[in-house]
């Protein structure tokens, strides 16, 4: 079984490409059972009022995409279903509000919402803690008057709802959480907490253990977790999409590390017991 | 002097903040709020800061013909190609756009991508029954992995909710300790630089 | 209509107090935690007994590495994942850069040194100058060595890369933060390279990669108390002492908090301790 010990790393990344690569040309469609947490999320999002603004943190970058832009999309196919206004805002990330803004785009034609009055994209605004405070305090100023295209803040009708993040204009945040900052060391220190506004999160695979706690705690009102979190989502929503075609990868690739592992442990204790 | 008035500067602005934030009477003027407006400007001026010392380094590269100084060029001509191109047409013009979209985003995203690859392989070495700890971690690490995908539910019904508990119960306690242990240890080293403790920031071996 | 309106609107009472509200509590806990350190600190200063910190295994394996390093007449690399200089991971980093830059230039070590933020680059640069400086072999120090890459997550991943494939280390030094993707892939890379890799961060989501992939791990806030381990300074120490009593301090509320809370929730003490 030594040989097992020194495999060539390069055979061991061949394989898990051909079986990513094959379910993502057949995907073999296994079901996704919806867990309580995104079910609570959905829950959260539709007994919000009509007309009601829901501030996207857009914390995420694009190696985040994978998982986070999803979540955009079906908050957006949701919100916009519940004629609910979606405002895009990050202080920390120069790339998420560009990601989201397209993801939202795409959505708001297709259901042929209007930019400025159902949606904005306010866009990326240097500072981090910083700024995550002053926009509870006034959202233009904070933002220099300027959204992602450059143009004024104030000409949009939306922004008329909207002169600062507070409990009184803003009914929940979505942030999304990659790392730091994010969900749990900016948009709840400084935005969610002192406003009082329900926290939404969008966590990658990665981050969920991280985040858990706070979900007990209840300082997240609601978390997706992961892509597994987003496929539950889309299929809430109705609109399943590219969180749930990564499932079936997700399956196989579990299957096969811990074939890997097993092998591998199999193979180191045979070595030993021949030593010994 | 050159270490001396950076640390009074640094705990003249850390006093402050504890001030500004916490006592009622200095939250009433407000200058916190223009302390974080200041911040914020500055904050902004860091990007030049990196525009010209990335400037300053690679331009040294080309004018030495150091190795691999083309890179170097590169790098300037794209960093103030993008630069003006979007300051011209903003981040969401078409040019910008197609940049992002067709090479930034596909570039990156295949960088981060490595990251499946090398999970896999990690996973193989990583995970080995040498002592009980890793025996538990690599036995919890294969049940959460698998129950959280679909083949989880699809082999046993009601695999993912045994990987729930794994991540609400257990999980959330250690998190929750290592979490308190290491807020509690960046409050200490804040306090060691407000009592001008540490100073490792300001240069030198820090000791 | 307006005036109407406004006769309606219930007038705000004005708030008064010495705390900005909601802080009070916050406040209250930053002076225990601040007074505790300053005894304990105080304590030292006046020659009083402080206890020890526990050995950290991750810690005293920073000069095994580097002496593997020297063995093999390879460098060392350290990163500190992706720093900024307001993170205070990535302030605990810094004393530790300094003893490991001490340590290569005792042993005549090359260190490479990649960073992606600009002030951090700055400061390590300064930092590493130093150490060379303290150890006598000023001349030995290699600005080039040090290495700003871009502030760019996957584009410094790609650099970094590049340079464990080119170099190969036989040493890597993952310590401080925050750490994000990147650290699992420099973890496996460097496993690759063949080096012996240490590891320490208090970025939670990360902390699974660093005990599984490492030889040497130090979790969460052992980091913290890098700078006084090494030193060995009992006024540092005094720090660490003062924050594990801290720690109690926080576990008897906690304690207490769950009890009341779990025998009555109408009380003073539970108001108070929700507050």
């Amino acid at each position: 079984m030594e040989w097992a010990l020194d495999i060539d790393r390069r055979w061991i990344w061949a394989i898990i490409f051909i079986i990513i690569g094959a379910v993502i040309i057949h995907p073999l469609g296994l079901p996704i059972t919806v867990s309580p947490d995104t079910q609570k999320f959905y829950d959260t999002i539709q007994k919000l009022p009509e007309g009601s603004i829901i501030l996207v943190g857009a914390s995420y970058d694009i190696g985040a995409q994978g998982e986070i832009t999803p979540m955009v999309k079906a908050l957006a196919y949701q919100a916009f279903a519940h004629n609910l206004r979606l405002a895009v805002f990050d202080a920390a990330w120069v790339n998420g509000p560009k990601l989201a803004g397209q993801a939202i785009d795409q959505v708001a034609k297709e259901m042929g919402k209007k930019y400025g009055v159902d949606w904005i994209n306010i866009g990326y605004k240097p500072g981090s803690s910083t700024t995550y405070q002053l926009i509870t305090q006034d959202l233009i100023s904070a933002a220099k008057n300027v959204d992602q295209t450059g143009q004024s803040l104030d000409q949009f009708p939306i922004m008329k709802d909207l002169p600062k993040v507070d409990k009184d204009h803003v009914a929940a945040i979505f942030a999304a959480d990659i790392g730091s900052p994010g969900a749990g060391d900016a948009w709840l220190p400084y935005v969610s907490q002192p406003t009082g506004i329900p926290l939404l999160v969008g966590s990658i695979t990665m981050s969920v253990a991280q985040n858990k706690p706070y979900v007990a705690s209840g300082q997240f009102a609601a978390m997706l977790a992961g892509s597994r979190g987003a496929a539950e989502y889309e299929q809430l929503v109705g609109h399943p999409g590219a969180a749930a075609a990564q499932q079936d990868g997700q399956s196989l690739a579990a299957i096969y590390v811990t074939l890997l592992i097993v092998l591998a442990n199999v193979a180191w204790l045979t070595t030993r017991k021949k030593a010994a | 002097m050159r270490k001396e008035i950076p640390m009074i500067l640094t705990v003249l602005a850390g006093l402050f903040v504890i001030v500004a934030k916490y006592l009622f009477a200095v939250d009433q003027l407000g200058w916190f709020t223009t302390a974080n407006r200041m911040y914020q400007v500055m904050y902004a001026m860091f990007f030049l800061l990196g525009v010209v010392s990335l400037t300053i380094v690679h331009g040294k590269n080309i004018q030495r013909r150091r190795s691999k100084w083309i890179y170097s060029l590169i790098l300037l001509i794209c960093m103030y190609g993008y630069g003006i191109l979007t300051i011209q047409q903003t981040v969401e013009g078409p040019q910008a756009n197609w940049i992002y979209n067709n090479i930034l985003n596909p570039t990156d995203a295949t960088i981060f991508a490595l990251l499946a690859f090398f999970i896999t392989s990690a996973a193989y070495r990583a995970f080995r029954v040498r002592t009980r700890e890793a025996t538990v971690l690599m036995i919890t690490a294969v049940i959460v992995m698998l129950g959280v995908a679909p083949i989880g539910d699809t082999l046993i019904h009601g695999w993912n909710n045994v990987a729930r508990w794994f991540m609400d119960v257990p999980n959330s306690s250690a998190m929750r300790g290592i979490a308190l242990g290491a807020y509690l240890g960046s409050f200490a080293v804040a306090l060691r630089i407000l009592l001008g403790l540490e100073r490792a920031h300001l240069g030198g071996a820090g000791q | 209509m307006g005036f109407l309106s406004l006769l309606a609107a219930e007038a705000k009472s004005p708030v008064w107090g010495i705390f900005v509200p909601g802080q009070a509590g916050a406040f209250i806990a930053v002076l225990i935690f601040a007074i505790l350190v300053y005894v304990m600190i105080n304590r030292a200063r006046a020659g009083q007994a402080v206890r020890e910190i526990h050995k950290i295994a991750g810690l005293e394996a920073l000069e095994e590495a580097v002496g593997r390093a020297t063995e093999m007449g390879r460098p060392v690399h350290y990163t500190m994942g992706l720093p900024g200089i307001t993170d205070p991971q990535t302030i605990a980093s810094f004393p530790v850069l300094g003893h490991v830059a001490k340590t290569c230039a005792r042993y005549d070590t090359r260190l490479i040194n990649t960073v992606p933020d600009v002030v951090v680059y700055a400061i390590n640069e300064e930092i590493i100058r130093q150490a060379y400086l303290e150890a006598g072999r000023p001349d030995a120090f290699n600005p080039d060595d040090v290495r700003f890459i871009t502030d760019w997550q996957f584009a410094y991943v790609a650099g970094v890369l590049e340079i464990l494939a080119a170099e190969k280390p036989a040493a890597q030094i993952l310590f401080g933060g925050p750490f994000f993707a990147e650290a699992m892939i420099f973890i496996e890379a460097g496993a690759l390279a063949g080096a012996i890799q240490v590891g320490g961060t208090a970025s939670t989501s990360q902390l699974p990669f660093f005990v599984a992939g490492c030889d040497y791990a130090l979790i969460g806030e052992e980091i913290y108390a890098a700078s006084a381990y090494i030193s060995k300074e009992p006024i540092l120490t005094g720090t660490v002492v003062g924050e594990d009593f801290y720690k109690f301090l926080l576990f008897a509320v906690i304690i207490l908090g769950t009890l009341v809370a779990t025998f009555s929730s109408n009380n003073f003490l539970a108001t108070f301790l929700k507050s």
